[in-house]
């Protein structure tokens, strides 16, 4: 039963590991050589930034994918999550509510195939801007890439 | 020992499947909402401000912390009542002479008005005039505002003689004051209207005239006008201003170009003291004198709305006999300016808003390029049924 088992963990393991060429000789005389070229990419999100008070779309940069080798049918999928709330630093229950947008629509996720931007903007009602109590406002965006090819 | 196997077996069996690649990241968003605003009140003569229990005459400025109420209230002196208190925007309110900003949450800007009570010394008689026929109107002027009371049995009897006249004027430019402020009666424009609304008489337009300056309305403009009050008179002021009120549209107009050498033309009208702006559906045309300064090209002139963020408007105009005419669905400033203007908030007009504002060209080749395709598509179908004709005869 060891053995067995033994065996088993030996080929899943052999199967698992990267073979980075593969050579074989067939018998018509042929040679095919197949290699593995990884996927990589560089992806850029936008920075903290200072918006403008009373403006109603502050532009706040780009997503951006700066360098996409990725394998056949693969994409990067970049997501945004973020409550929409601006808090006063001084009062969390003070806040001003915004939408991150690009293209003038709500912004969720962007599948990228290729190297390519995407502006965002941080919008803002009047009516949040009139009624806003003073002081500072903080927000935070997190953005999480994600491959669909595994580790690049 | 299985057990351990079995785990490892299972944790490699999973692998496979387990091949996506997360990577995080997060950026603050950072805005500082001001603590205070800033008021500014213009006082006019005649009269004084009273905010915390102290008095302000001319331009003062207060500040007030962002979202509370401004209040305070405009006294006029002995002989003097409060004509106007107007804000830059709509978020002045007032109760008597007392008046108050309330949620400050921008800067602000408030002009008081204030006239005298005494009646006019003395009447004097303006010319209301038709096509053919002109009668005359009593008017009573103090300072440089009028107030006009005509004869309703004789202004009856002018419309009705008078047939054909497209425009019935009522004239103040003849007589020695100057005026640039005109009270004009609801039972008036309500009898010239009539006419107006009848396609039969053939008028079309009211005119008051001010100096150099009149201002013609619509029957439209006159519906629309006295349909957003129910006072018995409107006041209209035309007056030739030197310079912006707001930081906002000095800017742009600096940026655009306007210099000391343009006209600014401002055209209120008020009904008892709230400002009526806008004559929604209707029309008003505005005349000013125009004196082309040597190489100015009469093409060149133009006139620009210039709104209170700054944006300006071109106002399609006409120049002729020394005068630009040009119509308006509301009253503003309105500025007359030589020469094209250079400036990033002009709108140029529909195809370059379409497009952008900054793209000019478009306003030039898209029309060609409407009419052109369509033409060529015509030329190169007659063509080929031609040659096709041609082909078949053979």
């Amino acid at each position: 039963m060891k053995k067995v088992i033994c065996m088993i963990i030996i080929l899943l393991m052999t199967f698992n590991s990267g073979i980075p060429a593969y050579a074989a000789n067939s018998t018509g005389g042929t040679t095919t050589i197949t290699t593995s070229v990884g996927a990589a990419y560089t992806v850029t999100i936008p920075e903290s930034t200072r918006i403008t008070f009373n403006v109603l779309s502050n532009s706040i940069g780009n997503i951006a994918v700066t360098q996409a080798r990725l394998e056949p049918g693969e994409k990067i999928t970049v997501s945004a999550v973020t409550d929409g709330k601006l808090k006063n630093n001084e009062d969390d229950t003070a806040t001003i509510a915004y939408t991150l947008k690009s293209d003038d629509t709500a912004f969720t996720s962007a599948d990228f195939t290729s190297i390519a931007t995407k502006a965002l903007t941080i919008d803002i009602t009047q009516a949040e801007w009139d009624s806003a109590k003073a002081g500072s406002y903080t927000g935070t965006i997190t953005f999480t890439v994600h491959y669909s090819g595994g580790t690049p | 020992m299985q057990k351990f196997f079995a785990v490892i077996l299972f944790a490699l069996l999973l692998l496979p499947m387990t091949t996506s690649y997360l990577t995080d990241g997060s950026m603050r968003i950072i805005v500082e909402v001001p603590t205070e605003h800033t008021i500014t009140i213009k006082c006019g003569s005649g009269g004084k401000i009273v905010y915390s229990e102290k008095e302000f005459t001319g331009t003062n400025q207060f500040k007030v912390k962002r979202l509370d109420t401004f209040t305070a209230s405009a006294v006029p002196f002995d002989g003097y009542v409060t004509e106007a208190i107007t804000g830059e925007t709509n978020n002045v309110t007032q109760v008597g002479n007392d008046f108050s900003v309330t949620q400050i949450h921008f800067d602000e800007s408030i002009s008081v008005t204030f006239r005298k009570t005494q009646q006019s010394s003395g009447m004097t008689s303006v010319p209301v005039v038709g096509k053919d026929q002109t009668m005359s109107a009593e008017a009573s002027i103090f300072e440089d505002t009028a107030r006009i009371t005509v004869n309703e049995e004789k202004l009856e009897y002018l419309l009705n003689q008078d047939t054909g006249a497209s425009t019935i004027t009522v004239d103040f430019s003849e007589i020695e004051q100057n005026i640039n402020a005109v009270h004009i009666p609801r039972i008036t424009v309500d009898a010239i209207q009539l006419r107006l609304d009848d396609e039969n008489h053939g008028m079309t337009e009211f005119e008051v005239k001010m100096q150099d300056i009149s201002i013609s309305f619509n029957s439209n403009a006159l519906t629309s006008i006295f349909g957003q009050t129910e006072e018995e008179e409107i006041t209209v002021r035309v007056e030739q201003v030197s310079e912006f009120e707001t930081a906002a549209v000095r800017d742009a107009a600096a940026e655009a170009g306007f210099t000391d050498d343009i006209i600014i033309v401002k055209v209120t009208m008020y009904s008892g003291v709230n400002p009526i702006s806008d004559f929604i559906g209707g029309n008003a045309k505005i005349t000013v004198p125009y004196t082309l300064l040597p190489g100015e090209d009469a093409s060149s002139i133009a006139v620009w709305y210039i709104a209170m963020d700054g944006t300006m408007e071109h106002v399609p105009c006409v120049y002729e006999d020394g005068f630009v005419s040009f119509s308006t669905d509301h009253f503003s400033k309105f500025v007359v300016k030589p020469g094209v203007v250079a400036n990033d908030r002009v709108v140029h007009c529909l195809i370059c808003r379409w497009f952008g504002d900054d793209i000019q060209p478009w306003c030039i080749l898209l029309p060609i390029l409407i009419v052109l395709f369509p033409a060529g598509t015509v030329v190169l179908l007659i063509y080929r049924k031609k040659r096709k004709a041609r082909r078949t005869n053979q």
